[in-house]
Order: structure tokens, then C-alpha cells, then sequence
């Protein structure tokens, strides 16, 4: 049937939806940018000059996504550099997509066991969580991007909502004085700091064969990063004008604890529940996609033809990870590891890896082409 | 085996009789002319139109027949055909005909007379409506065919009849219009109902759930309706409209998510009205599902999200009731459905009777003897009312509403939030006939979403729904390009 | 698969649900409480708590007044243990997240008190919009329990004080997120309100009550901070000056001594400085009143030859409220002199307040300090380390403009007739 045909076939607008909710999730649960150099009134500027450095660093990876269109980052990887190294390459990606996964279940959890069921055990938060994801990634690409059409435009209307709301909590002389008390290098150390820490475009990189129109993907890419950094900006410049620089530094959720202070007219207050409710959305948004990509390159990876099966034991590991992280230490308060680790492997990952393969195709152009030819 | 006709008219007889096991509404009359030609006429009692039968066909033969062979130059009666076959007689008996066999001709005259008794043309009480018409299908099918035609008078409009149910052998007819309907979603439904295969088909929703996309969903991908303006105007959108006899019940495929929240008055109002009459629909789609797991989840886990004085007064009206908040939604929830079904069933004057004790009972006496709390009541009786602005979900809100008053007492928003998000999700992922089931939100089309939650003007709706339609898909001129 | 996967789920779920809910609280295990106060006592802290009886609504009318709260105490090493020591006293489990109001004992704010909160902000329980107020010179628990309005639970009566602050700007209304939002500004220093409980002057009842005394509360006043160190209190007119530099002043009155005819004499307003409620009026001085219909006030900072020099300025527009005196208000000049005389009013206030915050207090609580990051960033760095010593030997310059825009109903003053 005519309709049919482009099953796992997902839209241009559908990618983008996901790739900024995958993005704004991370700032709308726990705005880690409020910490991050140069850490006062100026952030906002930091987020703008990441762009920049985004788009820079992710240009071998935008490249070679764009030269093997029909291939996922897993079986061009392999593709390029061979069976053994490439092998190797694409275990790390596997890995990389498992450790984001388990990153996010873990930060979520966190959240929900510190803001809403202090006495639940961690389990039970983790495997509804779980059963969630692992649902909605048995449905296929096509339904989470379908999903995203739905919760995506509900999730940014709760962020408006929210900040439309907070009017007046806000004092923006906060912001003030621009540029005067960070220096240049803070700057661009934040924004190198946030533009590599944008590890979603990983999602990306194993997306081209299933897009409707391939030839989308650098509009996809510069869309994507500049309305999630418009977004995140948003977040952090209403957060700050709300409580202040330093208050919104010692919250584990700034957004959170502005969304509790609205109050207007005695009669809209106590909405910090939708905050949640868009919170538990983006994450499950976020963990299925990671679930699902992991199984993908898991499968690939392994030259299996059905990525459905390793969902569930994927999930399983997510599951016990979770449980050995969580159980010994909070995650976001003592937040400098998970920000070292999440730095590390995700500049190995978007950087590192794809310039060494791009590197590797550039001297053996020839015969990789020749081989694409058979 | 063919059972041929013989010549002698006997043992025709002795055939029909045995064909038929000799039942009792069978009726055999042998008669002669006045030229002494013998011959006899079976047809199932009540079936046809006797008055007629007597008149044109036995009164002209036994006058004016000499010659067998002209007797189609006698009958008065414009439906008629010969058979060699006793099954054919038999099974067109069935139907309502009258076989006609003359002595020493070895053929049999099937005359179609069928004439029953059938019900008035009503209003649908389940779909009444305040503008528009009032008609309503019968469970008659050539009524319902031509009440259908009688909207769509276009020569484009195609009747394919079917006969299925091995036992049964249930006469369905698909509907569709020729140039407007999508070839593939045609094929798709012929395929499918030619591998239905049942002994019976006692009502379409046999049908239905015969060849629906995914049958254990809570959520039918088939639509289904009892007045033909509503069929004329999904054919006109491209569906396939599937008629069955014997119930007043039309089908239309393929079916959007938004057609439950659609109504056929939408379009014959002002489109402004018609917007706010769907997204109060919309609201309360989502309150009857959603309100008692939430009131659940609010009263026992989030009491911080709840305005303090209501606590205060809410706090006050749970002093002293012994149940738990799930246990008193659940059993509230369920003595409610239990009201509306004993409702339903019984006879309308004890029914007023049930529903009166019911209210006064469950809602007072309950409430003054502290085992329920008021405002349990409130959010019940609420629900119930939210239930019936969307009656064609009502099946699966039930069930979704248990659902939610569980997952709301086990662990409040936030397995609501999942289950909300795992319900939509199994929404969207759903296909009707190769047609994404929530079309102009999931995937998202402009043009489908002027006909959605919103209704704009008649004239900017210029387009079919895209996902079911790709050729002829203009319904009339941009009125607003010159 | 699908079946099965399915069936898994379910039984997992099942499983789940049947081992309980853990954090399920029903309503009628809960003590929801609205003021919470905290006193500093022989180095243990003790928290009292009001907590709201449940009652149905039926029953609500026939109750006596004052008797829908009761009142329980934990004494602990901090808060978080004097809260758990409730428990074991008081039947309900102690619901904080509806607290509006927390009351401190002055005892409890004489320590590091920002220490001592931590508690009340790392719990997810307790609101960040929950009003601080400090009982002045008095014990937290002292001043609770006192419902002299028409609400009927103390805890609304108090909320409802803090609230009219919109119609009378003699008091300030922090909450907890403000309060935190000022604490950790280096440019600005935290201003709390206060509660005192006054005894009622004996009014003539015809029922008399058999308690020996009545009492009410009142919220006019604000305790200034330096960090988390109380230095002092401001009072009344002194709040209504701090609100009026800050600009949080929508709506209030300004009450002034009407000039005389000869312009020299409007110059002896210090002896109606202190209008507060129980200050008297020592002579008869004729007092106008100008109600405010828009306020503007901008605080600015400049440094003059080495001098830093603190600004305000403040634009007035109200409408004559009450006028006594025997002016013709008619007249263009005649009006300039009285909405002159409100301006020297206003302005004397605001410099005795900024004096006695300067010279008393030596804390920043007006946010000069913020205005001079802003405006020399370069030179803050250097300084905001001890701006609160700088900001005590500032030069002041007060700047005040009204103009009133409308009279009311009538023109010339009722002792007046026109045309003389």
C-alpha cells in the first residue's frame, strides 16, 4: 500500500521536534548551564556564542552523515574503517548511547525521588519508568517521532506557560551589568563546555537512512541547535531574573523552584505539578529514543537484522546500572563527576571519533566509493 | 451436489420439502389452470407480499396460461428469472422469492416478491441532534442503500454487495464512491471482509471486529454510525461505508481519532460554536478518563497541589471515612456504572425508579453516614456527565478511567503521566486501513488541521483529508483567490 | 512476543501495586499546618506548629470561634529533629508544604539563622513562597495563637495583615525565596517583616468576654538584616520610607502639614516625623493627606570626586484627600506650596530613614550596592567586599516631585468660602 511504503520513514519537522526536546529536557529538569563558566549574569551570552562552537565541532560527523546518507553512524563507521576498527568504534558508540541512557533514567529518578516520593525505593520510580520506554520503543521509530509531534509542542507550551506566568517574579536588573564581570576565556570555556556537551546530536548521526528527505539534514542540524539554545536561554534568563544568580546556583532544579513561586491573584499557584508532568514527558521522550538508538547500534553493531529483541535486555542493564548508581551517591547535587564523565566520552564521541574516521575516509576515498559501487 | 429440477412436479416438491427438512413456515400451494396445466408455488411464509403473489402472478396464470412457455408474457411482474438449480431456488427463497415450477418443464420461475414487515424510519436515540436530519437507518438494507443515494445522487456511487456468514448468509454491502475513494483502502476492505469466515454475522459489529487493524485495542479503528447524512459525508471524504442487513449500525473506514470528537452538527452550524463544542468535547474526553485516578492521586500523594482552603474543606470531608481514596473511587466508580447499566436495561418506568435511588441513596445517604466522602461524589457525578459529550469513546473511557483510579492510588502523577503517555502513544501508533489512525495531529498536516480540534469556515475546509486521499483531493474552488 | 511482553508488564505492575504505596499519605493522616514558629531556647530549637482541625463542612457553623486550630511543640538539637519529635507527641504526621507563615522567635535570629534554615529550603515539603516574620522582642510561640480578625485560623488572620500591606506601606511582605534571593546579593541585604502582639484598647462589649485580656497583632514595622545577622528594626513611618525608596509603594497615604499662607513657615515638620499609629500628635498642627495614585522611585549611585553619593528619586502623583488649612487650592501657585510641603514631608522621612539605616544599621538593604555594579563594575570588584562600610559613610541626596492631579469631589477646602 501507497501509504505503507515509508514505514520508519520520519519528517524533517518530526527530527527537529526530537532532537530540541532531547536538548531542552536536560535545561527544563535540572539547568545544569546556570553552573557552568563564567556562572553569573552573563550565561546567556556563553549559550549564544556556543552555537558557533557547535556547529564546529560536530562538522565531521554533519559530513560524513551527509556522505553516507543511507547509512546509520554504526554501519558507515565500519563502512570506513574496517571490520576490526570499526568494530571497536562502534562498541564505543553502543556504549556511549547506553551511558546516556543510563545517565538520563538515573538524573530522572533522582528527581522524581527528591521532589515528589522521597520514600519510594529507587526500583519502583526505575521500572515504571522502564516499562514506559521500553513500550514506546517496541512501537517503532515512526511512533516515538508521531509522539513527538504531540508531547513536543506540550512540553514547550508548559515551558511558555510558565515563564509567561512567572511576569511578575521577575527583577531582570539582575542581568545587568552585560559582559562586565566575566572574562573573555570564562566565555568561551562555557561555551565550548555546553556546545560539546550537546551529545544528543548523536541521535542524529543515527538517524539519516529512516528521514523522508535526506537532503534536510544540515537545516535539520542548524535548526535543531539554534531553537534549543533560543529555548535554554529562555530557561536560564527568566530562572535567573527569578531568584537571582546565586539562589539559582544552590538549587538542585532552578526551573522547578521558580515554577513554585508563581503566584497570581491567590488563584493560579500551586502549578509546579505541570512542571512535572512536562518533566516526566521529556524524559520519557528522551530515555525511549536513547533505548531505542542503543538497541539500533547494539544491533548493528553485531550485524543483526531486528534491533526489537535487545530492547528489553538493554533496558535490563539501564535498569541494574540505575539501581548501582543511584543507590550510592546523589548524582545531580554531587554533579562534578556526571559532568566530567558526560564531558569526556561525549568529546570522544562527537569529536574525537568522527575526525579520526573522516581522516580515514579522506586517504581511502577511492576504494570506499568503489565498494559502495558493488 | 446439484439438485436439478425434474420435470415432474412432484418430486420437486418432495425436494423443496426435504431441502427445506420440512419446516413449518414453508408453504406449498399447487394449483391448475383453466387449461388444465398443473403447477405449484413455494415461498417461506411472511417473506413476501402475498396480496401481489395472488393478484398478478396465480390470477393471470390460471386465466389466461395455455402455453407454458408464454408465461413471462403473462405475469405482471418485473423481477423475475429462471433456474435449473434447487439450491438457487433455495437459496433465493431465503431472500424472499417466490419459486414458481409448472409440470413437465424442468426449470423454475424465481419471482422476487419479498416484502416484510420492517420498522418506521426513527431518529437515533443515540445520535439525536438538533440540526439536520432526523432519519436513521433500519435494519432494513435496501431502505438504508437508498436513504444513502437519496444524499448522493451520482451514478459515481457504487453498492457492492456481499453474502457472507456460512450459516447465516448475511447480505453486507460496501459502499463507496467512485473516483473519490482511494483504490488501495478499496481493495484493502475487499480483502479483508472476503477473508471473513464465519457461521454468522448477527450485526456489523461482527464485522468490525473481523477486520479491524489491531483487535485487542481498547479503541475501535472503525467507525460506526446509524444516520446516512453522517455516511453520505464521510464517502464524500473518500471512506468506504460498509452496510449490513439487519442492523441499523453503518460502518465507515478508514476512521480518524478526531472523527469521535467530530459530530455531524458541527458542520451544519457556525463554525465558532463548532470549535468550542470540540474542545469542550476534548475536555471532557480527557476529565472522564482522567478525573477520578487524579482526584485519587492529588488526595493521597500531591496534597500540596491542591489550593490550601479546598484542602482545608476537603481534609474535613474525609474526617471519619473508613475506606482509603482508591478504594472509595473505585467502588464509587463502579456503583456509578452499575446505576447506568441497570438503567439502560431496565424497563423506562423502574428505570427512573433506579436512578432516583440511586442518586438519593449513593449520593446522600452515603455521604451523611460518613462512608464516602462529598466531594468523591462530586468528582463521579461529574465524570458521569463528562462521559456523555463524547458517546462513541465511551467503552474505552470506562476502562481507562479503572485504570487511572489504579495507577493514580499506586503512584499518583507520575504513573498517571505514564500511563497518559503509553495510552496516546497507543493511539498514534494505531493504523486504520494503512491510514495513521490520529492523522492531522500525529503526523501533522495543515490542511487536516483546519477540520480537527478547530473547525474553520466551510470555506477554507478546500481539501480531503490528505491521509486518505491523494488524487482527487480539491472539494471546491479557493473561494478567496479570484 | 507482543502477548507476552504485555502479560510481563502486567504482572510486574501487579506486583508492584500489591507490595503498597510508600509515599501514600491520605488526607485523615495528615496535620496540615499553616504557621510554623521557630525559637532558639538553651541551644535547642523548638518548633511550634498550627495545625488546622479537620472538620466537616456541616458541622463548621456550629463550632466556636477560634477552636478550628490546636497547637503542638517538638523540641530538638535543629529543626529537622524538633519536627520529628512531634510526631511521637502528636497524632498526625506534620504537613508542611501548605505552611504560609513561619514566625521567628527574635532568640532564633540572633545566631546564624541562614544556617539554621537550611532545613526549610532543602525539604522538598516546605513552599518557597512562605512568609518570614520575626517576632519582635518576643518568643515566636508567644504571638501565635491570636486570630483578633474576622478569619477565623490565626494562620489566615496573619496572612491577611501581611497582605493589606498593598493598602497601608507601613510594613514589608518577604517570603522565603526573596529573602534567599537578597541573602546571597552582595549588593543588597535582606529586609524580614516583623509581628508584635499589642494588647486591644478596652472597647465597651456588650458581651464580655471572660478572658483577662485581648490582644491583636500587628505587622507594621521590618527587621533589617546585615547577611544573616539581625541589626535592627525599622519602624512604621521608617518602613513606609524604605518602601517608598524601593518602589514597592502602589497605593498609601501621605500625610503632611498643611503650609500656611506665608510660605516661610511650613518649615518646622519635625515634630509630626513620627506619625505612626501610637505616636501623638504633641500640638495642633493642621495635617493634609494625598493619596497616592502612581508612585516612581529611582535609586541611583554616582561617584563625585571620590565620593560615592546615593540618590533617590521620586516622582508623585495623588490625588487631595483630605485638606485642612485655609488655602486657596484654586490657584496655581498655592498648589505648587502644598504639593511642595509633601514633598519636604516625604523627603525628611526618607532621609532620617536612610540616615538611621547608614549610621545605625550599617547594612545595604536598600540594593545600592546593586545599582553600583551596574553602574562601575570595575571599581565594585575592588569594594564589595566591605561595601556595607562604604555605603554607611555615602552622601546622601534625596530628590522628591508630586503632583496632585485631582481633588476629589470637591474644589476649595469645606471651611473655606470660595471667593474670599
Amino acid at each position: 500500500m501507497e501509504n505503507l511504503e515509508n514505514i520508519n520513514k520520519i519528517s524533517t519537522y518530526q527530527v527537529i521536534l526530537l532532537i530540541i526536546i532531547y536538548r531542552v529536557t536536560i535545561a527544563f529538569t535540572y539547568l545544569p548551564v546556570v553552573n557552568i563558566p563564567p556562572g553569573n549574569q552573563d550565561i546567556w551570552i556563553t549559550l549564544l556564542m556556543s552555537i558557533p562552537y557547535t556547529i564546529l565541532l560536530c562538522v565531521p560527523l554533519l559530513y560524513l552523515g551527509n556522505k553516507f546518507s543511507d547509512y546509520t553512524l554504526i554501519e558507515y563507521t565500519e563502512k570506513i574503517s574496517g571490520k576490526i576498527a570499526g568494530k571497536v568504534i562502534s562498541i564505543y558508540y553502543t556504549g556511549f548511547l547506553l551511558l546516556l541512557s543510563i545517565i538520563n533514567v538515573a538524573t530522572l529518578v533522582e528527581i522524581l525521588n527528591s521532589a515528589l516520593f522521597p520514600e519510594t525505593p529507587t526500583w519502583i520510580t526505575t521500572i515504571i519508568m522502564l516499562i514506559t520506554c521500553v513500550y514506546i520503543a517496541y512501537k517503532g521509530l515512526k511512533s516515538i517521532a508521531r509522539g513527538g509531534e504531540i508531547f513536543v509542542p506540550f512540553i514547550l507550551g508548559v515551558i511558555l506557560l510558565f515563564i509567561i506566568l512567572g511576569y511578575n517574579n521577575y527583577d531582570f536588573t539582575v542581568l545587568l551589568p552585560v559582559l562586565k564581570d566575566s572574562t573573555f576565556k570564562e566565555l568561551n570555556i562555557g561555551a565550548i563546555d555546553s556546545g560539546i556537551k550537546f551529545s544528543d546530536i548523536i541521535i542524529l548521526a543515527m538517524i539519516p537512512p529512516y528521514l523522508e528527505r535526506k537532503e534536510d539534514l544540515n537545516k535539520i542540524y542548524i535548526k535543531s541547535i539554534i531553537y534549543s539554545i533560543f529555548i535554554i536561554i529562555l530557561l536560564v534568563v527568566a530562572t535567573q531574573a527569578a531568584l537571582g544568580i546565586e539562589y539559582a546556583k544552590h538549587t538542585n532544579f532552578p526551573f522547578f523552584t521558580f515554577n513554585r513561586l508563581i503566584n497570581l491573584y491567590d488563584f493560579i499557584q500551586r502549578i509546579d505539578v505541570l512542571s512535572v508532568v512536562g518533566w516526566i514527558t521529556g524524559n520519557v521522550g528522551k530515555i525511549t529514543g536513547y533505548l531505542y538508538f542503543t538497541s539500533v547500534a547494539f544491533s548493528q553493531t553485531f550485524d543483526k537484522n531486528d534491533n526489537r529483541p535487545y530492547i528489553i535486555p538493554i533496558a535490563g542493564i539501564v535498569f541494574i546500572a540505575t539501581l548501582l548508581i543511584k543507590d550510592r551517591r546523589s548524582i545531580l547535587s554531587v554533579g562534578k563527576v556526571l559532568q566530567k564523565t558526560i564531558l569526556i566520552t561525549s568529546t570522544i564521541a562527537l569529536f574525537v571519533l568522527p575526525t579520526i574516521t573522516l581522516v580515514i575516509y579522506l586517504f581511502r576515498k577511492d576504494k570506499i566509493s568503489n565498494t559502495n559501487n558493488d | 451436489m446439484i439438485h436439478l429440477i425434474s420435470k415432474i412436479l412432484n418430486n420437486n416438491r418432495e425436494k423443496i420439502k426435504s431441502m427445506f427438512n420440512n419446516t413449518s413456515d414453508l408453504v406449498i400451494y399447487e394449483f391448475e389452470t383453466v387449461s388444465n396445466i398443473k403447477l405449484m408455488v413455494c415461498y417461506i411464509e411472511g417473506f413476501i407480499d402475498k396480496d401481489l403473489l395472488d393478484k398478478d402472478i396465480i390470477k393471470p396464470i390460471i386465466l389466461n396460461l395455455d402455453n407454458p412457455k408464454d408465461i413471462e408474457k403473462i405475469i405482471y411482474i418485473s423481477g423475475m428469472e429462471e433456474s435449473s438449480s434447487l439450491q438457487e431456488v433455495a437459496d433465493n427463497m431465503i431472500y424472499g422469492s417466490v419459486a414458481l415450477f409448472i409440470d413437465r418443464i424442468s426449470k423454475c420461475y424465481i419471482i422476487s416478491l419479498n416484502c416484510w414487515e420492517k420498522r418506521a424510519i426513527e431518529e437515533p436515540q443515540a445520535e439525536a441532534v438538533v440540526r439536520g436530519s432526523k432519519e436513521g437507518f433500519i435494519e432494513d438494507l435496501t431502505t438504508n442503500k437508498v436513504m444513502i443515494r437519496r444524499r448522493i445522487r451520482n451514478n459515481d456511487l457504487v453498492f457492492e454487495d456481499y453474502i457472507i456468514g456460512k450459516e447465516t448468509k448475511t447480505k453486507i454491502s460496501i459502499a463507496y464512491i467512485q473516483g473519490i475513494v482511494n483504490e488501495n483502502i478499496l481493495k484493502e476492505v475487499k480483502k479483508r471482509i472476503d477473508n471473513i469466515d464465519i457461521d454468522g454475522i448477527l450485526e456489523s459489529g461482527y464485522i468490525e471486529q473481523l477486520i479491524e487493524d489491531s483487535h485487542i485495542s481498547l479503541i475501535s479503528t472503525i467507525g460506526n454510525t446509524q444516520k446516512p447524512d453522517v455516511v453520505a459525508g464521510k464517502l464524500l471524504e473518500g471512506r468506504v461505508a460498509v452496510l449490513c442487513d439487519n442492523t441499523p449500525h453503518v460502518l465507515t473506514m478508514p476512521k480518524f481519532f478526531i472523527e469521535d470528537i467530530q459530530s455531524s452538527e458541527d458542520y451544519y452550524s457556525r463554525p465558532f460554536y463548532a470549535t468550542f463544542l470540540r474542545w469542550l468535547r476534548i475536555f471532557s474526553l480527557f476529565l472522564s478518563i482522567i478525573l477520578p485516578g487524579l482526584y485519587v492521586a492529588l488526595q493521597t500523594f500531591h496534597q500540596e497541589m491542591i489550593p490550601t482552603v479546598l484542602l482545608i474543606t476537603m481534609a474535613g470531608a474525609r474526617e471519619g471515612v473508613p475506606f482509603p481514596a482508591v478504594i472509595e473511587a473505585f467502588l464509587m466508580t463502579l456503583i456509578l456504572e452499575l446505576i447506568k447499566e441497570s438503567g439502560i436495561r431496565l424497563p423506562k418506568a423502574v428505570g427512573s425508579a433506579v436512578s432516583i435511588v440511586g442518586a438519593l441513596v449513593l449520593g446522600q445517604a452515603a455521604v451523611e453516614a460518613g462512608i464516602v466522602s462529598a466531594p468523591m461524589v462530586i468528582i463521579v457525578a461529574a465524570t458521569a456527565i463528562a462521559e456523555f459529550a463524547v458517546p462513541p469513546l465511551t467503552e474505552s473511557i470506562i476502562i481507562y478511567r479503572f485504570v487511572f483510579i489504579f495507577l493514580g492510588g499506586f503512584m499518583g502523577l507520575y504513573a498517571i503521566t505514564c500511563g497518559l503517555i503509553m495510552i496516546i502513544i497507543h493511539i498514534i501508533s494505531l493504523n486504520s486501513f494503512g491510514v495513521p489512525y490520529a492523522f492531522p495531529l500525529a503526523p501533522g498536516n495543515k490542511q487536516g488541521l483546519k477540520d480537527s480540534v478547530v473547525r474553520f469556515p466551510l470555506r477554507d475546509l478546500i481539501f480531503r483529508p490528505k491521509a486518505l486521499e491523494k488524487r482527487n483531493i480539491r472539494r471546491q474552488r479557493n473561494m478567496r483567490k479570484k | 512476543m507482543k502477548k507476552k511482553i504485555l502479560f510481563i508488564n502486567i504482572i510486574v505492575v501487579i506486583a508492584v501495586a500489591l507490595t503498597g504505596c510508600w509515599n501514600a499519605m491520605e488526607l485523615n493522616t495528615l496535620g496540615i499546618n499553616l504557621v510554623l514558629g521557630l525559637d532558639f531556647e538553651n541551644g535547642k530549637v523548638i518548633v511550634t506548629a498550627e495545625i488546622i482541625e479537620p472538620v466537616p463542612a456541616k458541622e463548621k457553623s456550629a463550632m466556636e470561634k477560634g477552636s478550628a486550630v490546636t497547637y503542638v511543640q517538638g523540641i530538638g538539637d535543629n529543626i529537622f529533629d524538633a519536627f520529628r519529635n512531634i510526631t511521637l507527641k502528636f497524632d498526625r504526621k506534620l504537613y508542611i508544604a501548605h505552611n504560609k507563615i513561619i514566625i521567628f522567635g527574635e532568640g532564633f535570629v540572633e545566631g546564624e539563622s541562614a544556617n539554621d534554615i537550611d532545613m526549610l529550603v532543602r525539604d522538598h515539603e516546605l513552599r518557597e513562597t512562605t512568609y518570614f516574620l520575626i517576632a519582635k522582642e518576643a518568643k515566636a510561640y508567644e504571638v501565635m495563637g491570636i486570630a483578633a480578625g474576622l478569619e477565623e485560623i490565626p494562620g489566615n488572620y496573619i496572612l491577611k495583615l501581611i497582605n493589606n500591606f498593598k493598602y497601608n506601606p507601613k510594613a514589608v511582605n518577604v517570603n522565603l525565596a526573596e529573602y534567599l534571593r537578597h541573602f546571597y546579593d552582595m549588593g543588597r541585604q535582606p529586609v524580614l517583616g516583623i509581628i508584635e502582639k499589642k494588647e486591644k484598647k478596652q472597647i465597651n462589649k456588650l458581651k464580655k468576654s471572660s478572658k483577662d485580656k485581648e490582644y491583636e497583632l500587628s505587622v507594621i514595622g521590618a527587621a533589617a538584616f546585615n547577611k544573616h545577622r539581625l541589626v535592627g528594626y525599622l519602624n512604621g513611618t521608617e518602613t513606609k520610607a524604605f518602601n517608598f525608596i524601593m518602589g514597592k509603594v502602589k497605593t498609601g497615604i501621605v500625610t503632611f502639614p498643611t503650609p500656611n499662607e506665608s510660605v516661610d513657615e511650613i518649615s518646622t515638620p519635625t515634630l509630626v516625623m513620627e506619625s505612626d499609629i501610637d505616636s501623638q500628635r504633641p500640638s495642633k498642627i493642621s495635617m493634609s493627606t494625598i493619596d497616592i495614585i502612581k508612585l516612581k522611585s529611582k535609586r541611583d549611585v554616582e561617584i563625585i570626586d571620590g565620593n560615592i553619593v546615593l540618590k533617590v528619586d521620586i516622582r508623585l502623583r495623588g490625588s487631595l484627600e483630605e485638606f485642612i488649612g485655609n488655602m486657596d487650592i484654586s490657584s496655581d501657585i498655592e498648589m505648587k506650596e502644598i504639593e511642595k510641603a509633601c514633598s519636604q514631608e516625604i523627603k525628611n522621612k526618607l532621609m532620617n530613614t536612610l540616615i538611621k539605616v547608614q549610621k545605625e544599621f550599617e547594612t545595604d538593604i536598600f540594593g545600592f550596592g546593586n545599582i553600583f555594579h551596574r553602574k562601575y563594575p570595575k571599581e565594585w570588584h575592588e569594594i564589595k567586599d566591605n561595601w556595607n562600610e562604604i555605603f554607611s559613610k555615602s552622601d546622601l541626596q534625596v530628590e522628591v516631585k508630586t503632583n496632585v492631579i485631582r481633588t476629589g469631589l470637591i474644589n476649595e477646602p469645606i471651611g473655606r468660602i470660595k471667593g474670599k
